[in-house]
């Protein structure tokens, strides 16, 4: 039983051999493999770090379309949790950078994950600064514009 | 997306990952947060009060029938947000004026307050011991009032498909007294509180309470509220899914004359958490 391979390449020119079944969750993977049959996929903006994260989520997500699959099978509540597991291991930077990844693939279900695990964080937070602090963001407004942010939504609630 | 990934780690002065991602990918992270950690994100930088201010997000926090309260009010809404600040701050009458509605700010979580005319007053349609008043300061047209009672006895409910699920709800009832509510400000009134078919919690408050040593500490004391009402909480419920049956009774059968109690409603809204 020999499955369909495609070759996706990494920013630092690394090769990852995957089952397309694999790769096709990625919506804009799936659009590019019926265009372009038989070629490998440069993805020039995504490290090999974080092009392998995003195929073990893409390889423990995949559907067994011939049922008794070997792998994989897991039932939702498991992948939930597994879901849960993959996203608390992840430090900060590397999560956006999965999330980016999620985005630019088109991942619904790994955008779905990172997207709860950052709104999570910036729920943990205390505080504007706390925010800026735990992502590296520049405070790009003046005083004055922070007061009118702040009457304009009410803060704090 | 023209940014690369995983290039900026560990440099302080580098941009910020959220500058590469999409507007409306920012929008759908701070719709899964609340509305307050939205408008404390909204302060952040540029990036996020834009992101902040979408519709998609504010959409997510408004309740689900949000669509058919929108004729009550005498405006117009330019944006989702305004419409949540509005179901926040202004009560709508709902249910044929059976209860008003509104939004606690800083969760969305939904909030009730139920018409005296909704539950049981025992002696209620005699106009020698209870009245149906209207004045300005209620939300519902006819309130009641005590006139005169010794048998002091409310008994109502509410489903719970009005309430958020999986929330735990504080219900109170809104009140104001005359002359210190004379016969029964001073006593410990029973109350109680629950779901039908469960264990119901039961307690004991005042209305208004002795002062000094008469005061006894087992019973709640009422607090002003800032809408010049007063309230006392009856106790406490756990909304699991939106199917149940509220129950609940405040109860003085001691045989004095009562009177000088106004009551607004009973008011249900989510219990502060420490």
């Amino acid at each position: 039983m020999s499955k369909k391979m495609i070759v996706l390449k990494s920013s630092e020119g690394v090769s990852f051999v995957v089952e397309e079944a694999v790769a096709r969750q990625s919506k804009i993977i799936s659009f590019l493999v019926e265009e372009f049959p038989d070629r490998e996929l440069p993805l020039t903006n995504m490290t090999s770090e974080i092009l392998r994260k995003t195929i073990e989520y893409c390889k423990k997500h995949v559907v067994e379309d011939d049922g008794g699959g070997d792998s994989s099978s897991s039932s939702s509540g498991d992948l939930k949790e597994w879901d849960v597991k993959f996203v608390a291991e992840i430090d900060q930077p590397r999560l956006m950078d999965l999330l980016m990844a999620a985005n630019y693939l088109d991942i619904p279900s790994l955008l779905d994950v990172t997207c709860q695990k950052v709104a999570d964080t910036i729920a943990a937070c205390n505080d504007e600064k706390e925010i800026r602090a735990t992502f590296n963001i520049e405070n790009d407004f003046t005083e004055e514009e922070v007061e009118a942010i702040r009457m304009e939504n009410q803060y704090p609630i | 997306m023209q940014a690369t990934m995983g290039q900026n780690h560990g440099i302080i002065t580098g941009p910020s990952p959220f500058d590469s991602l999409p507007v409306d990918c920012i929008s759908s992270i701070f719709s899964l947060t609340s509305p307050r950690d939205a408008c404390v994100a909204a302060s952040v930088s540029k990036t996020f009060e834009s992101a902040v201010k979408s519709d998609s997000v504010w959409e997510k926090f408004l309740p689900s029938e949000y669509a058919s309260l929108i004729p009550q009010y005498s405006r117009v809404f330019s944006s989702k947000k305004e419409l949540y600040f509005a179901l926040c701050d202004d009560p709508l009458i709902i249910e044929d004026g059976k209860m008003s509605f509104w939004l606690e700010k800083a969760s969305g979580k939904r909030c009730i307050m139920l018409s005296p005319k909704e539950v049981t007053i025992t002696w209620g349609s005699s106009p020698e011991y209870w009245q149906w008043i209207s004045i300005p300061e209620s939300r519902f047209k006819k309130i009641a009032e005590l006139i005169d009672v010794c048998w002091f006895e409310i008994r109502g409910g509410m489903h719970t498909r009005y309430l958020s699920p999986g929330t735990r709800y504080s219900v109170y009832i809104v009140f104001k007294t005359k002359n210190g509510c004379p016969g029964l400000g001073d006593s410990p009134v029973d109350a109680e509180v629950g779901l039908v078919g469960h264990e119901s919690s039961q307690k004991l408050i005042y209305f208004v309470g002795p002062r000094g040593r008469a005061r006894r500490r087992d019973v709640m004391k009422p607090e002003a509220r800032e809408d010049g009402w007063m309230e006392a909480e009856l106790g406490q419920l756990y909304n699991d899914s939106c199917c149940d049956d509220i129950s609940l009774s405040v109860v003085k059968n001691t045989p004095d004359w009562k009177s000088g109690l106004i009551i607004q409603g009973f008011e249900f809204r989510p219990a502060k958490t420490r």
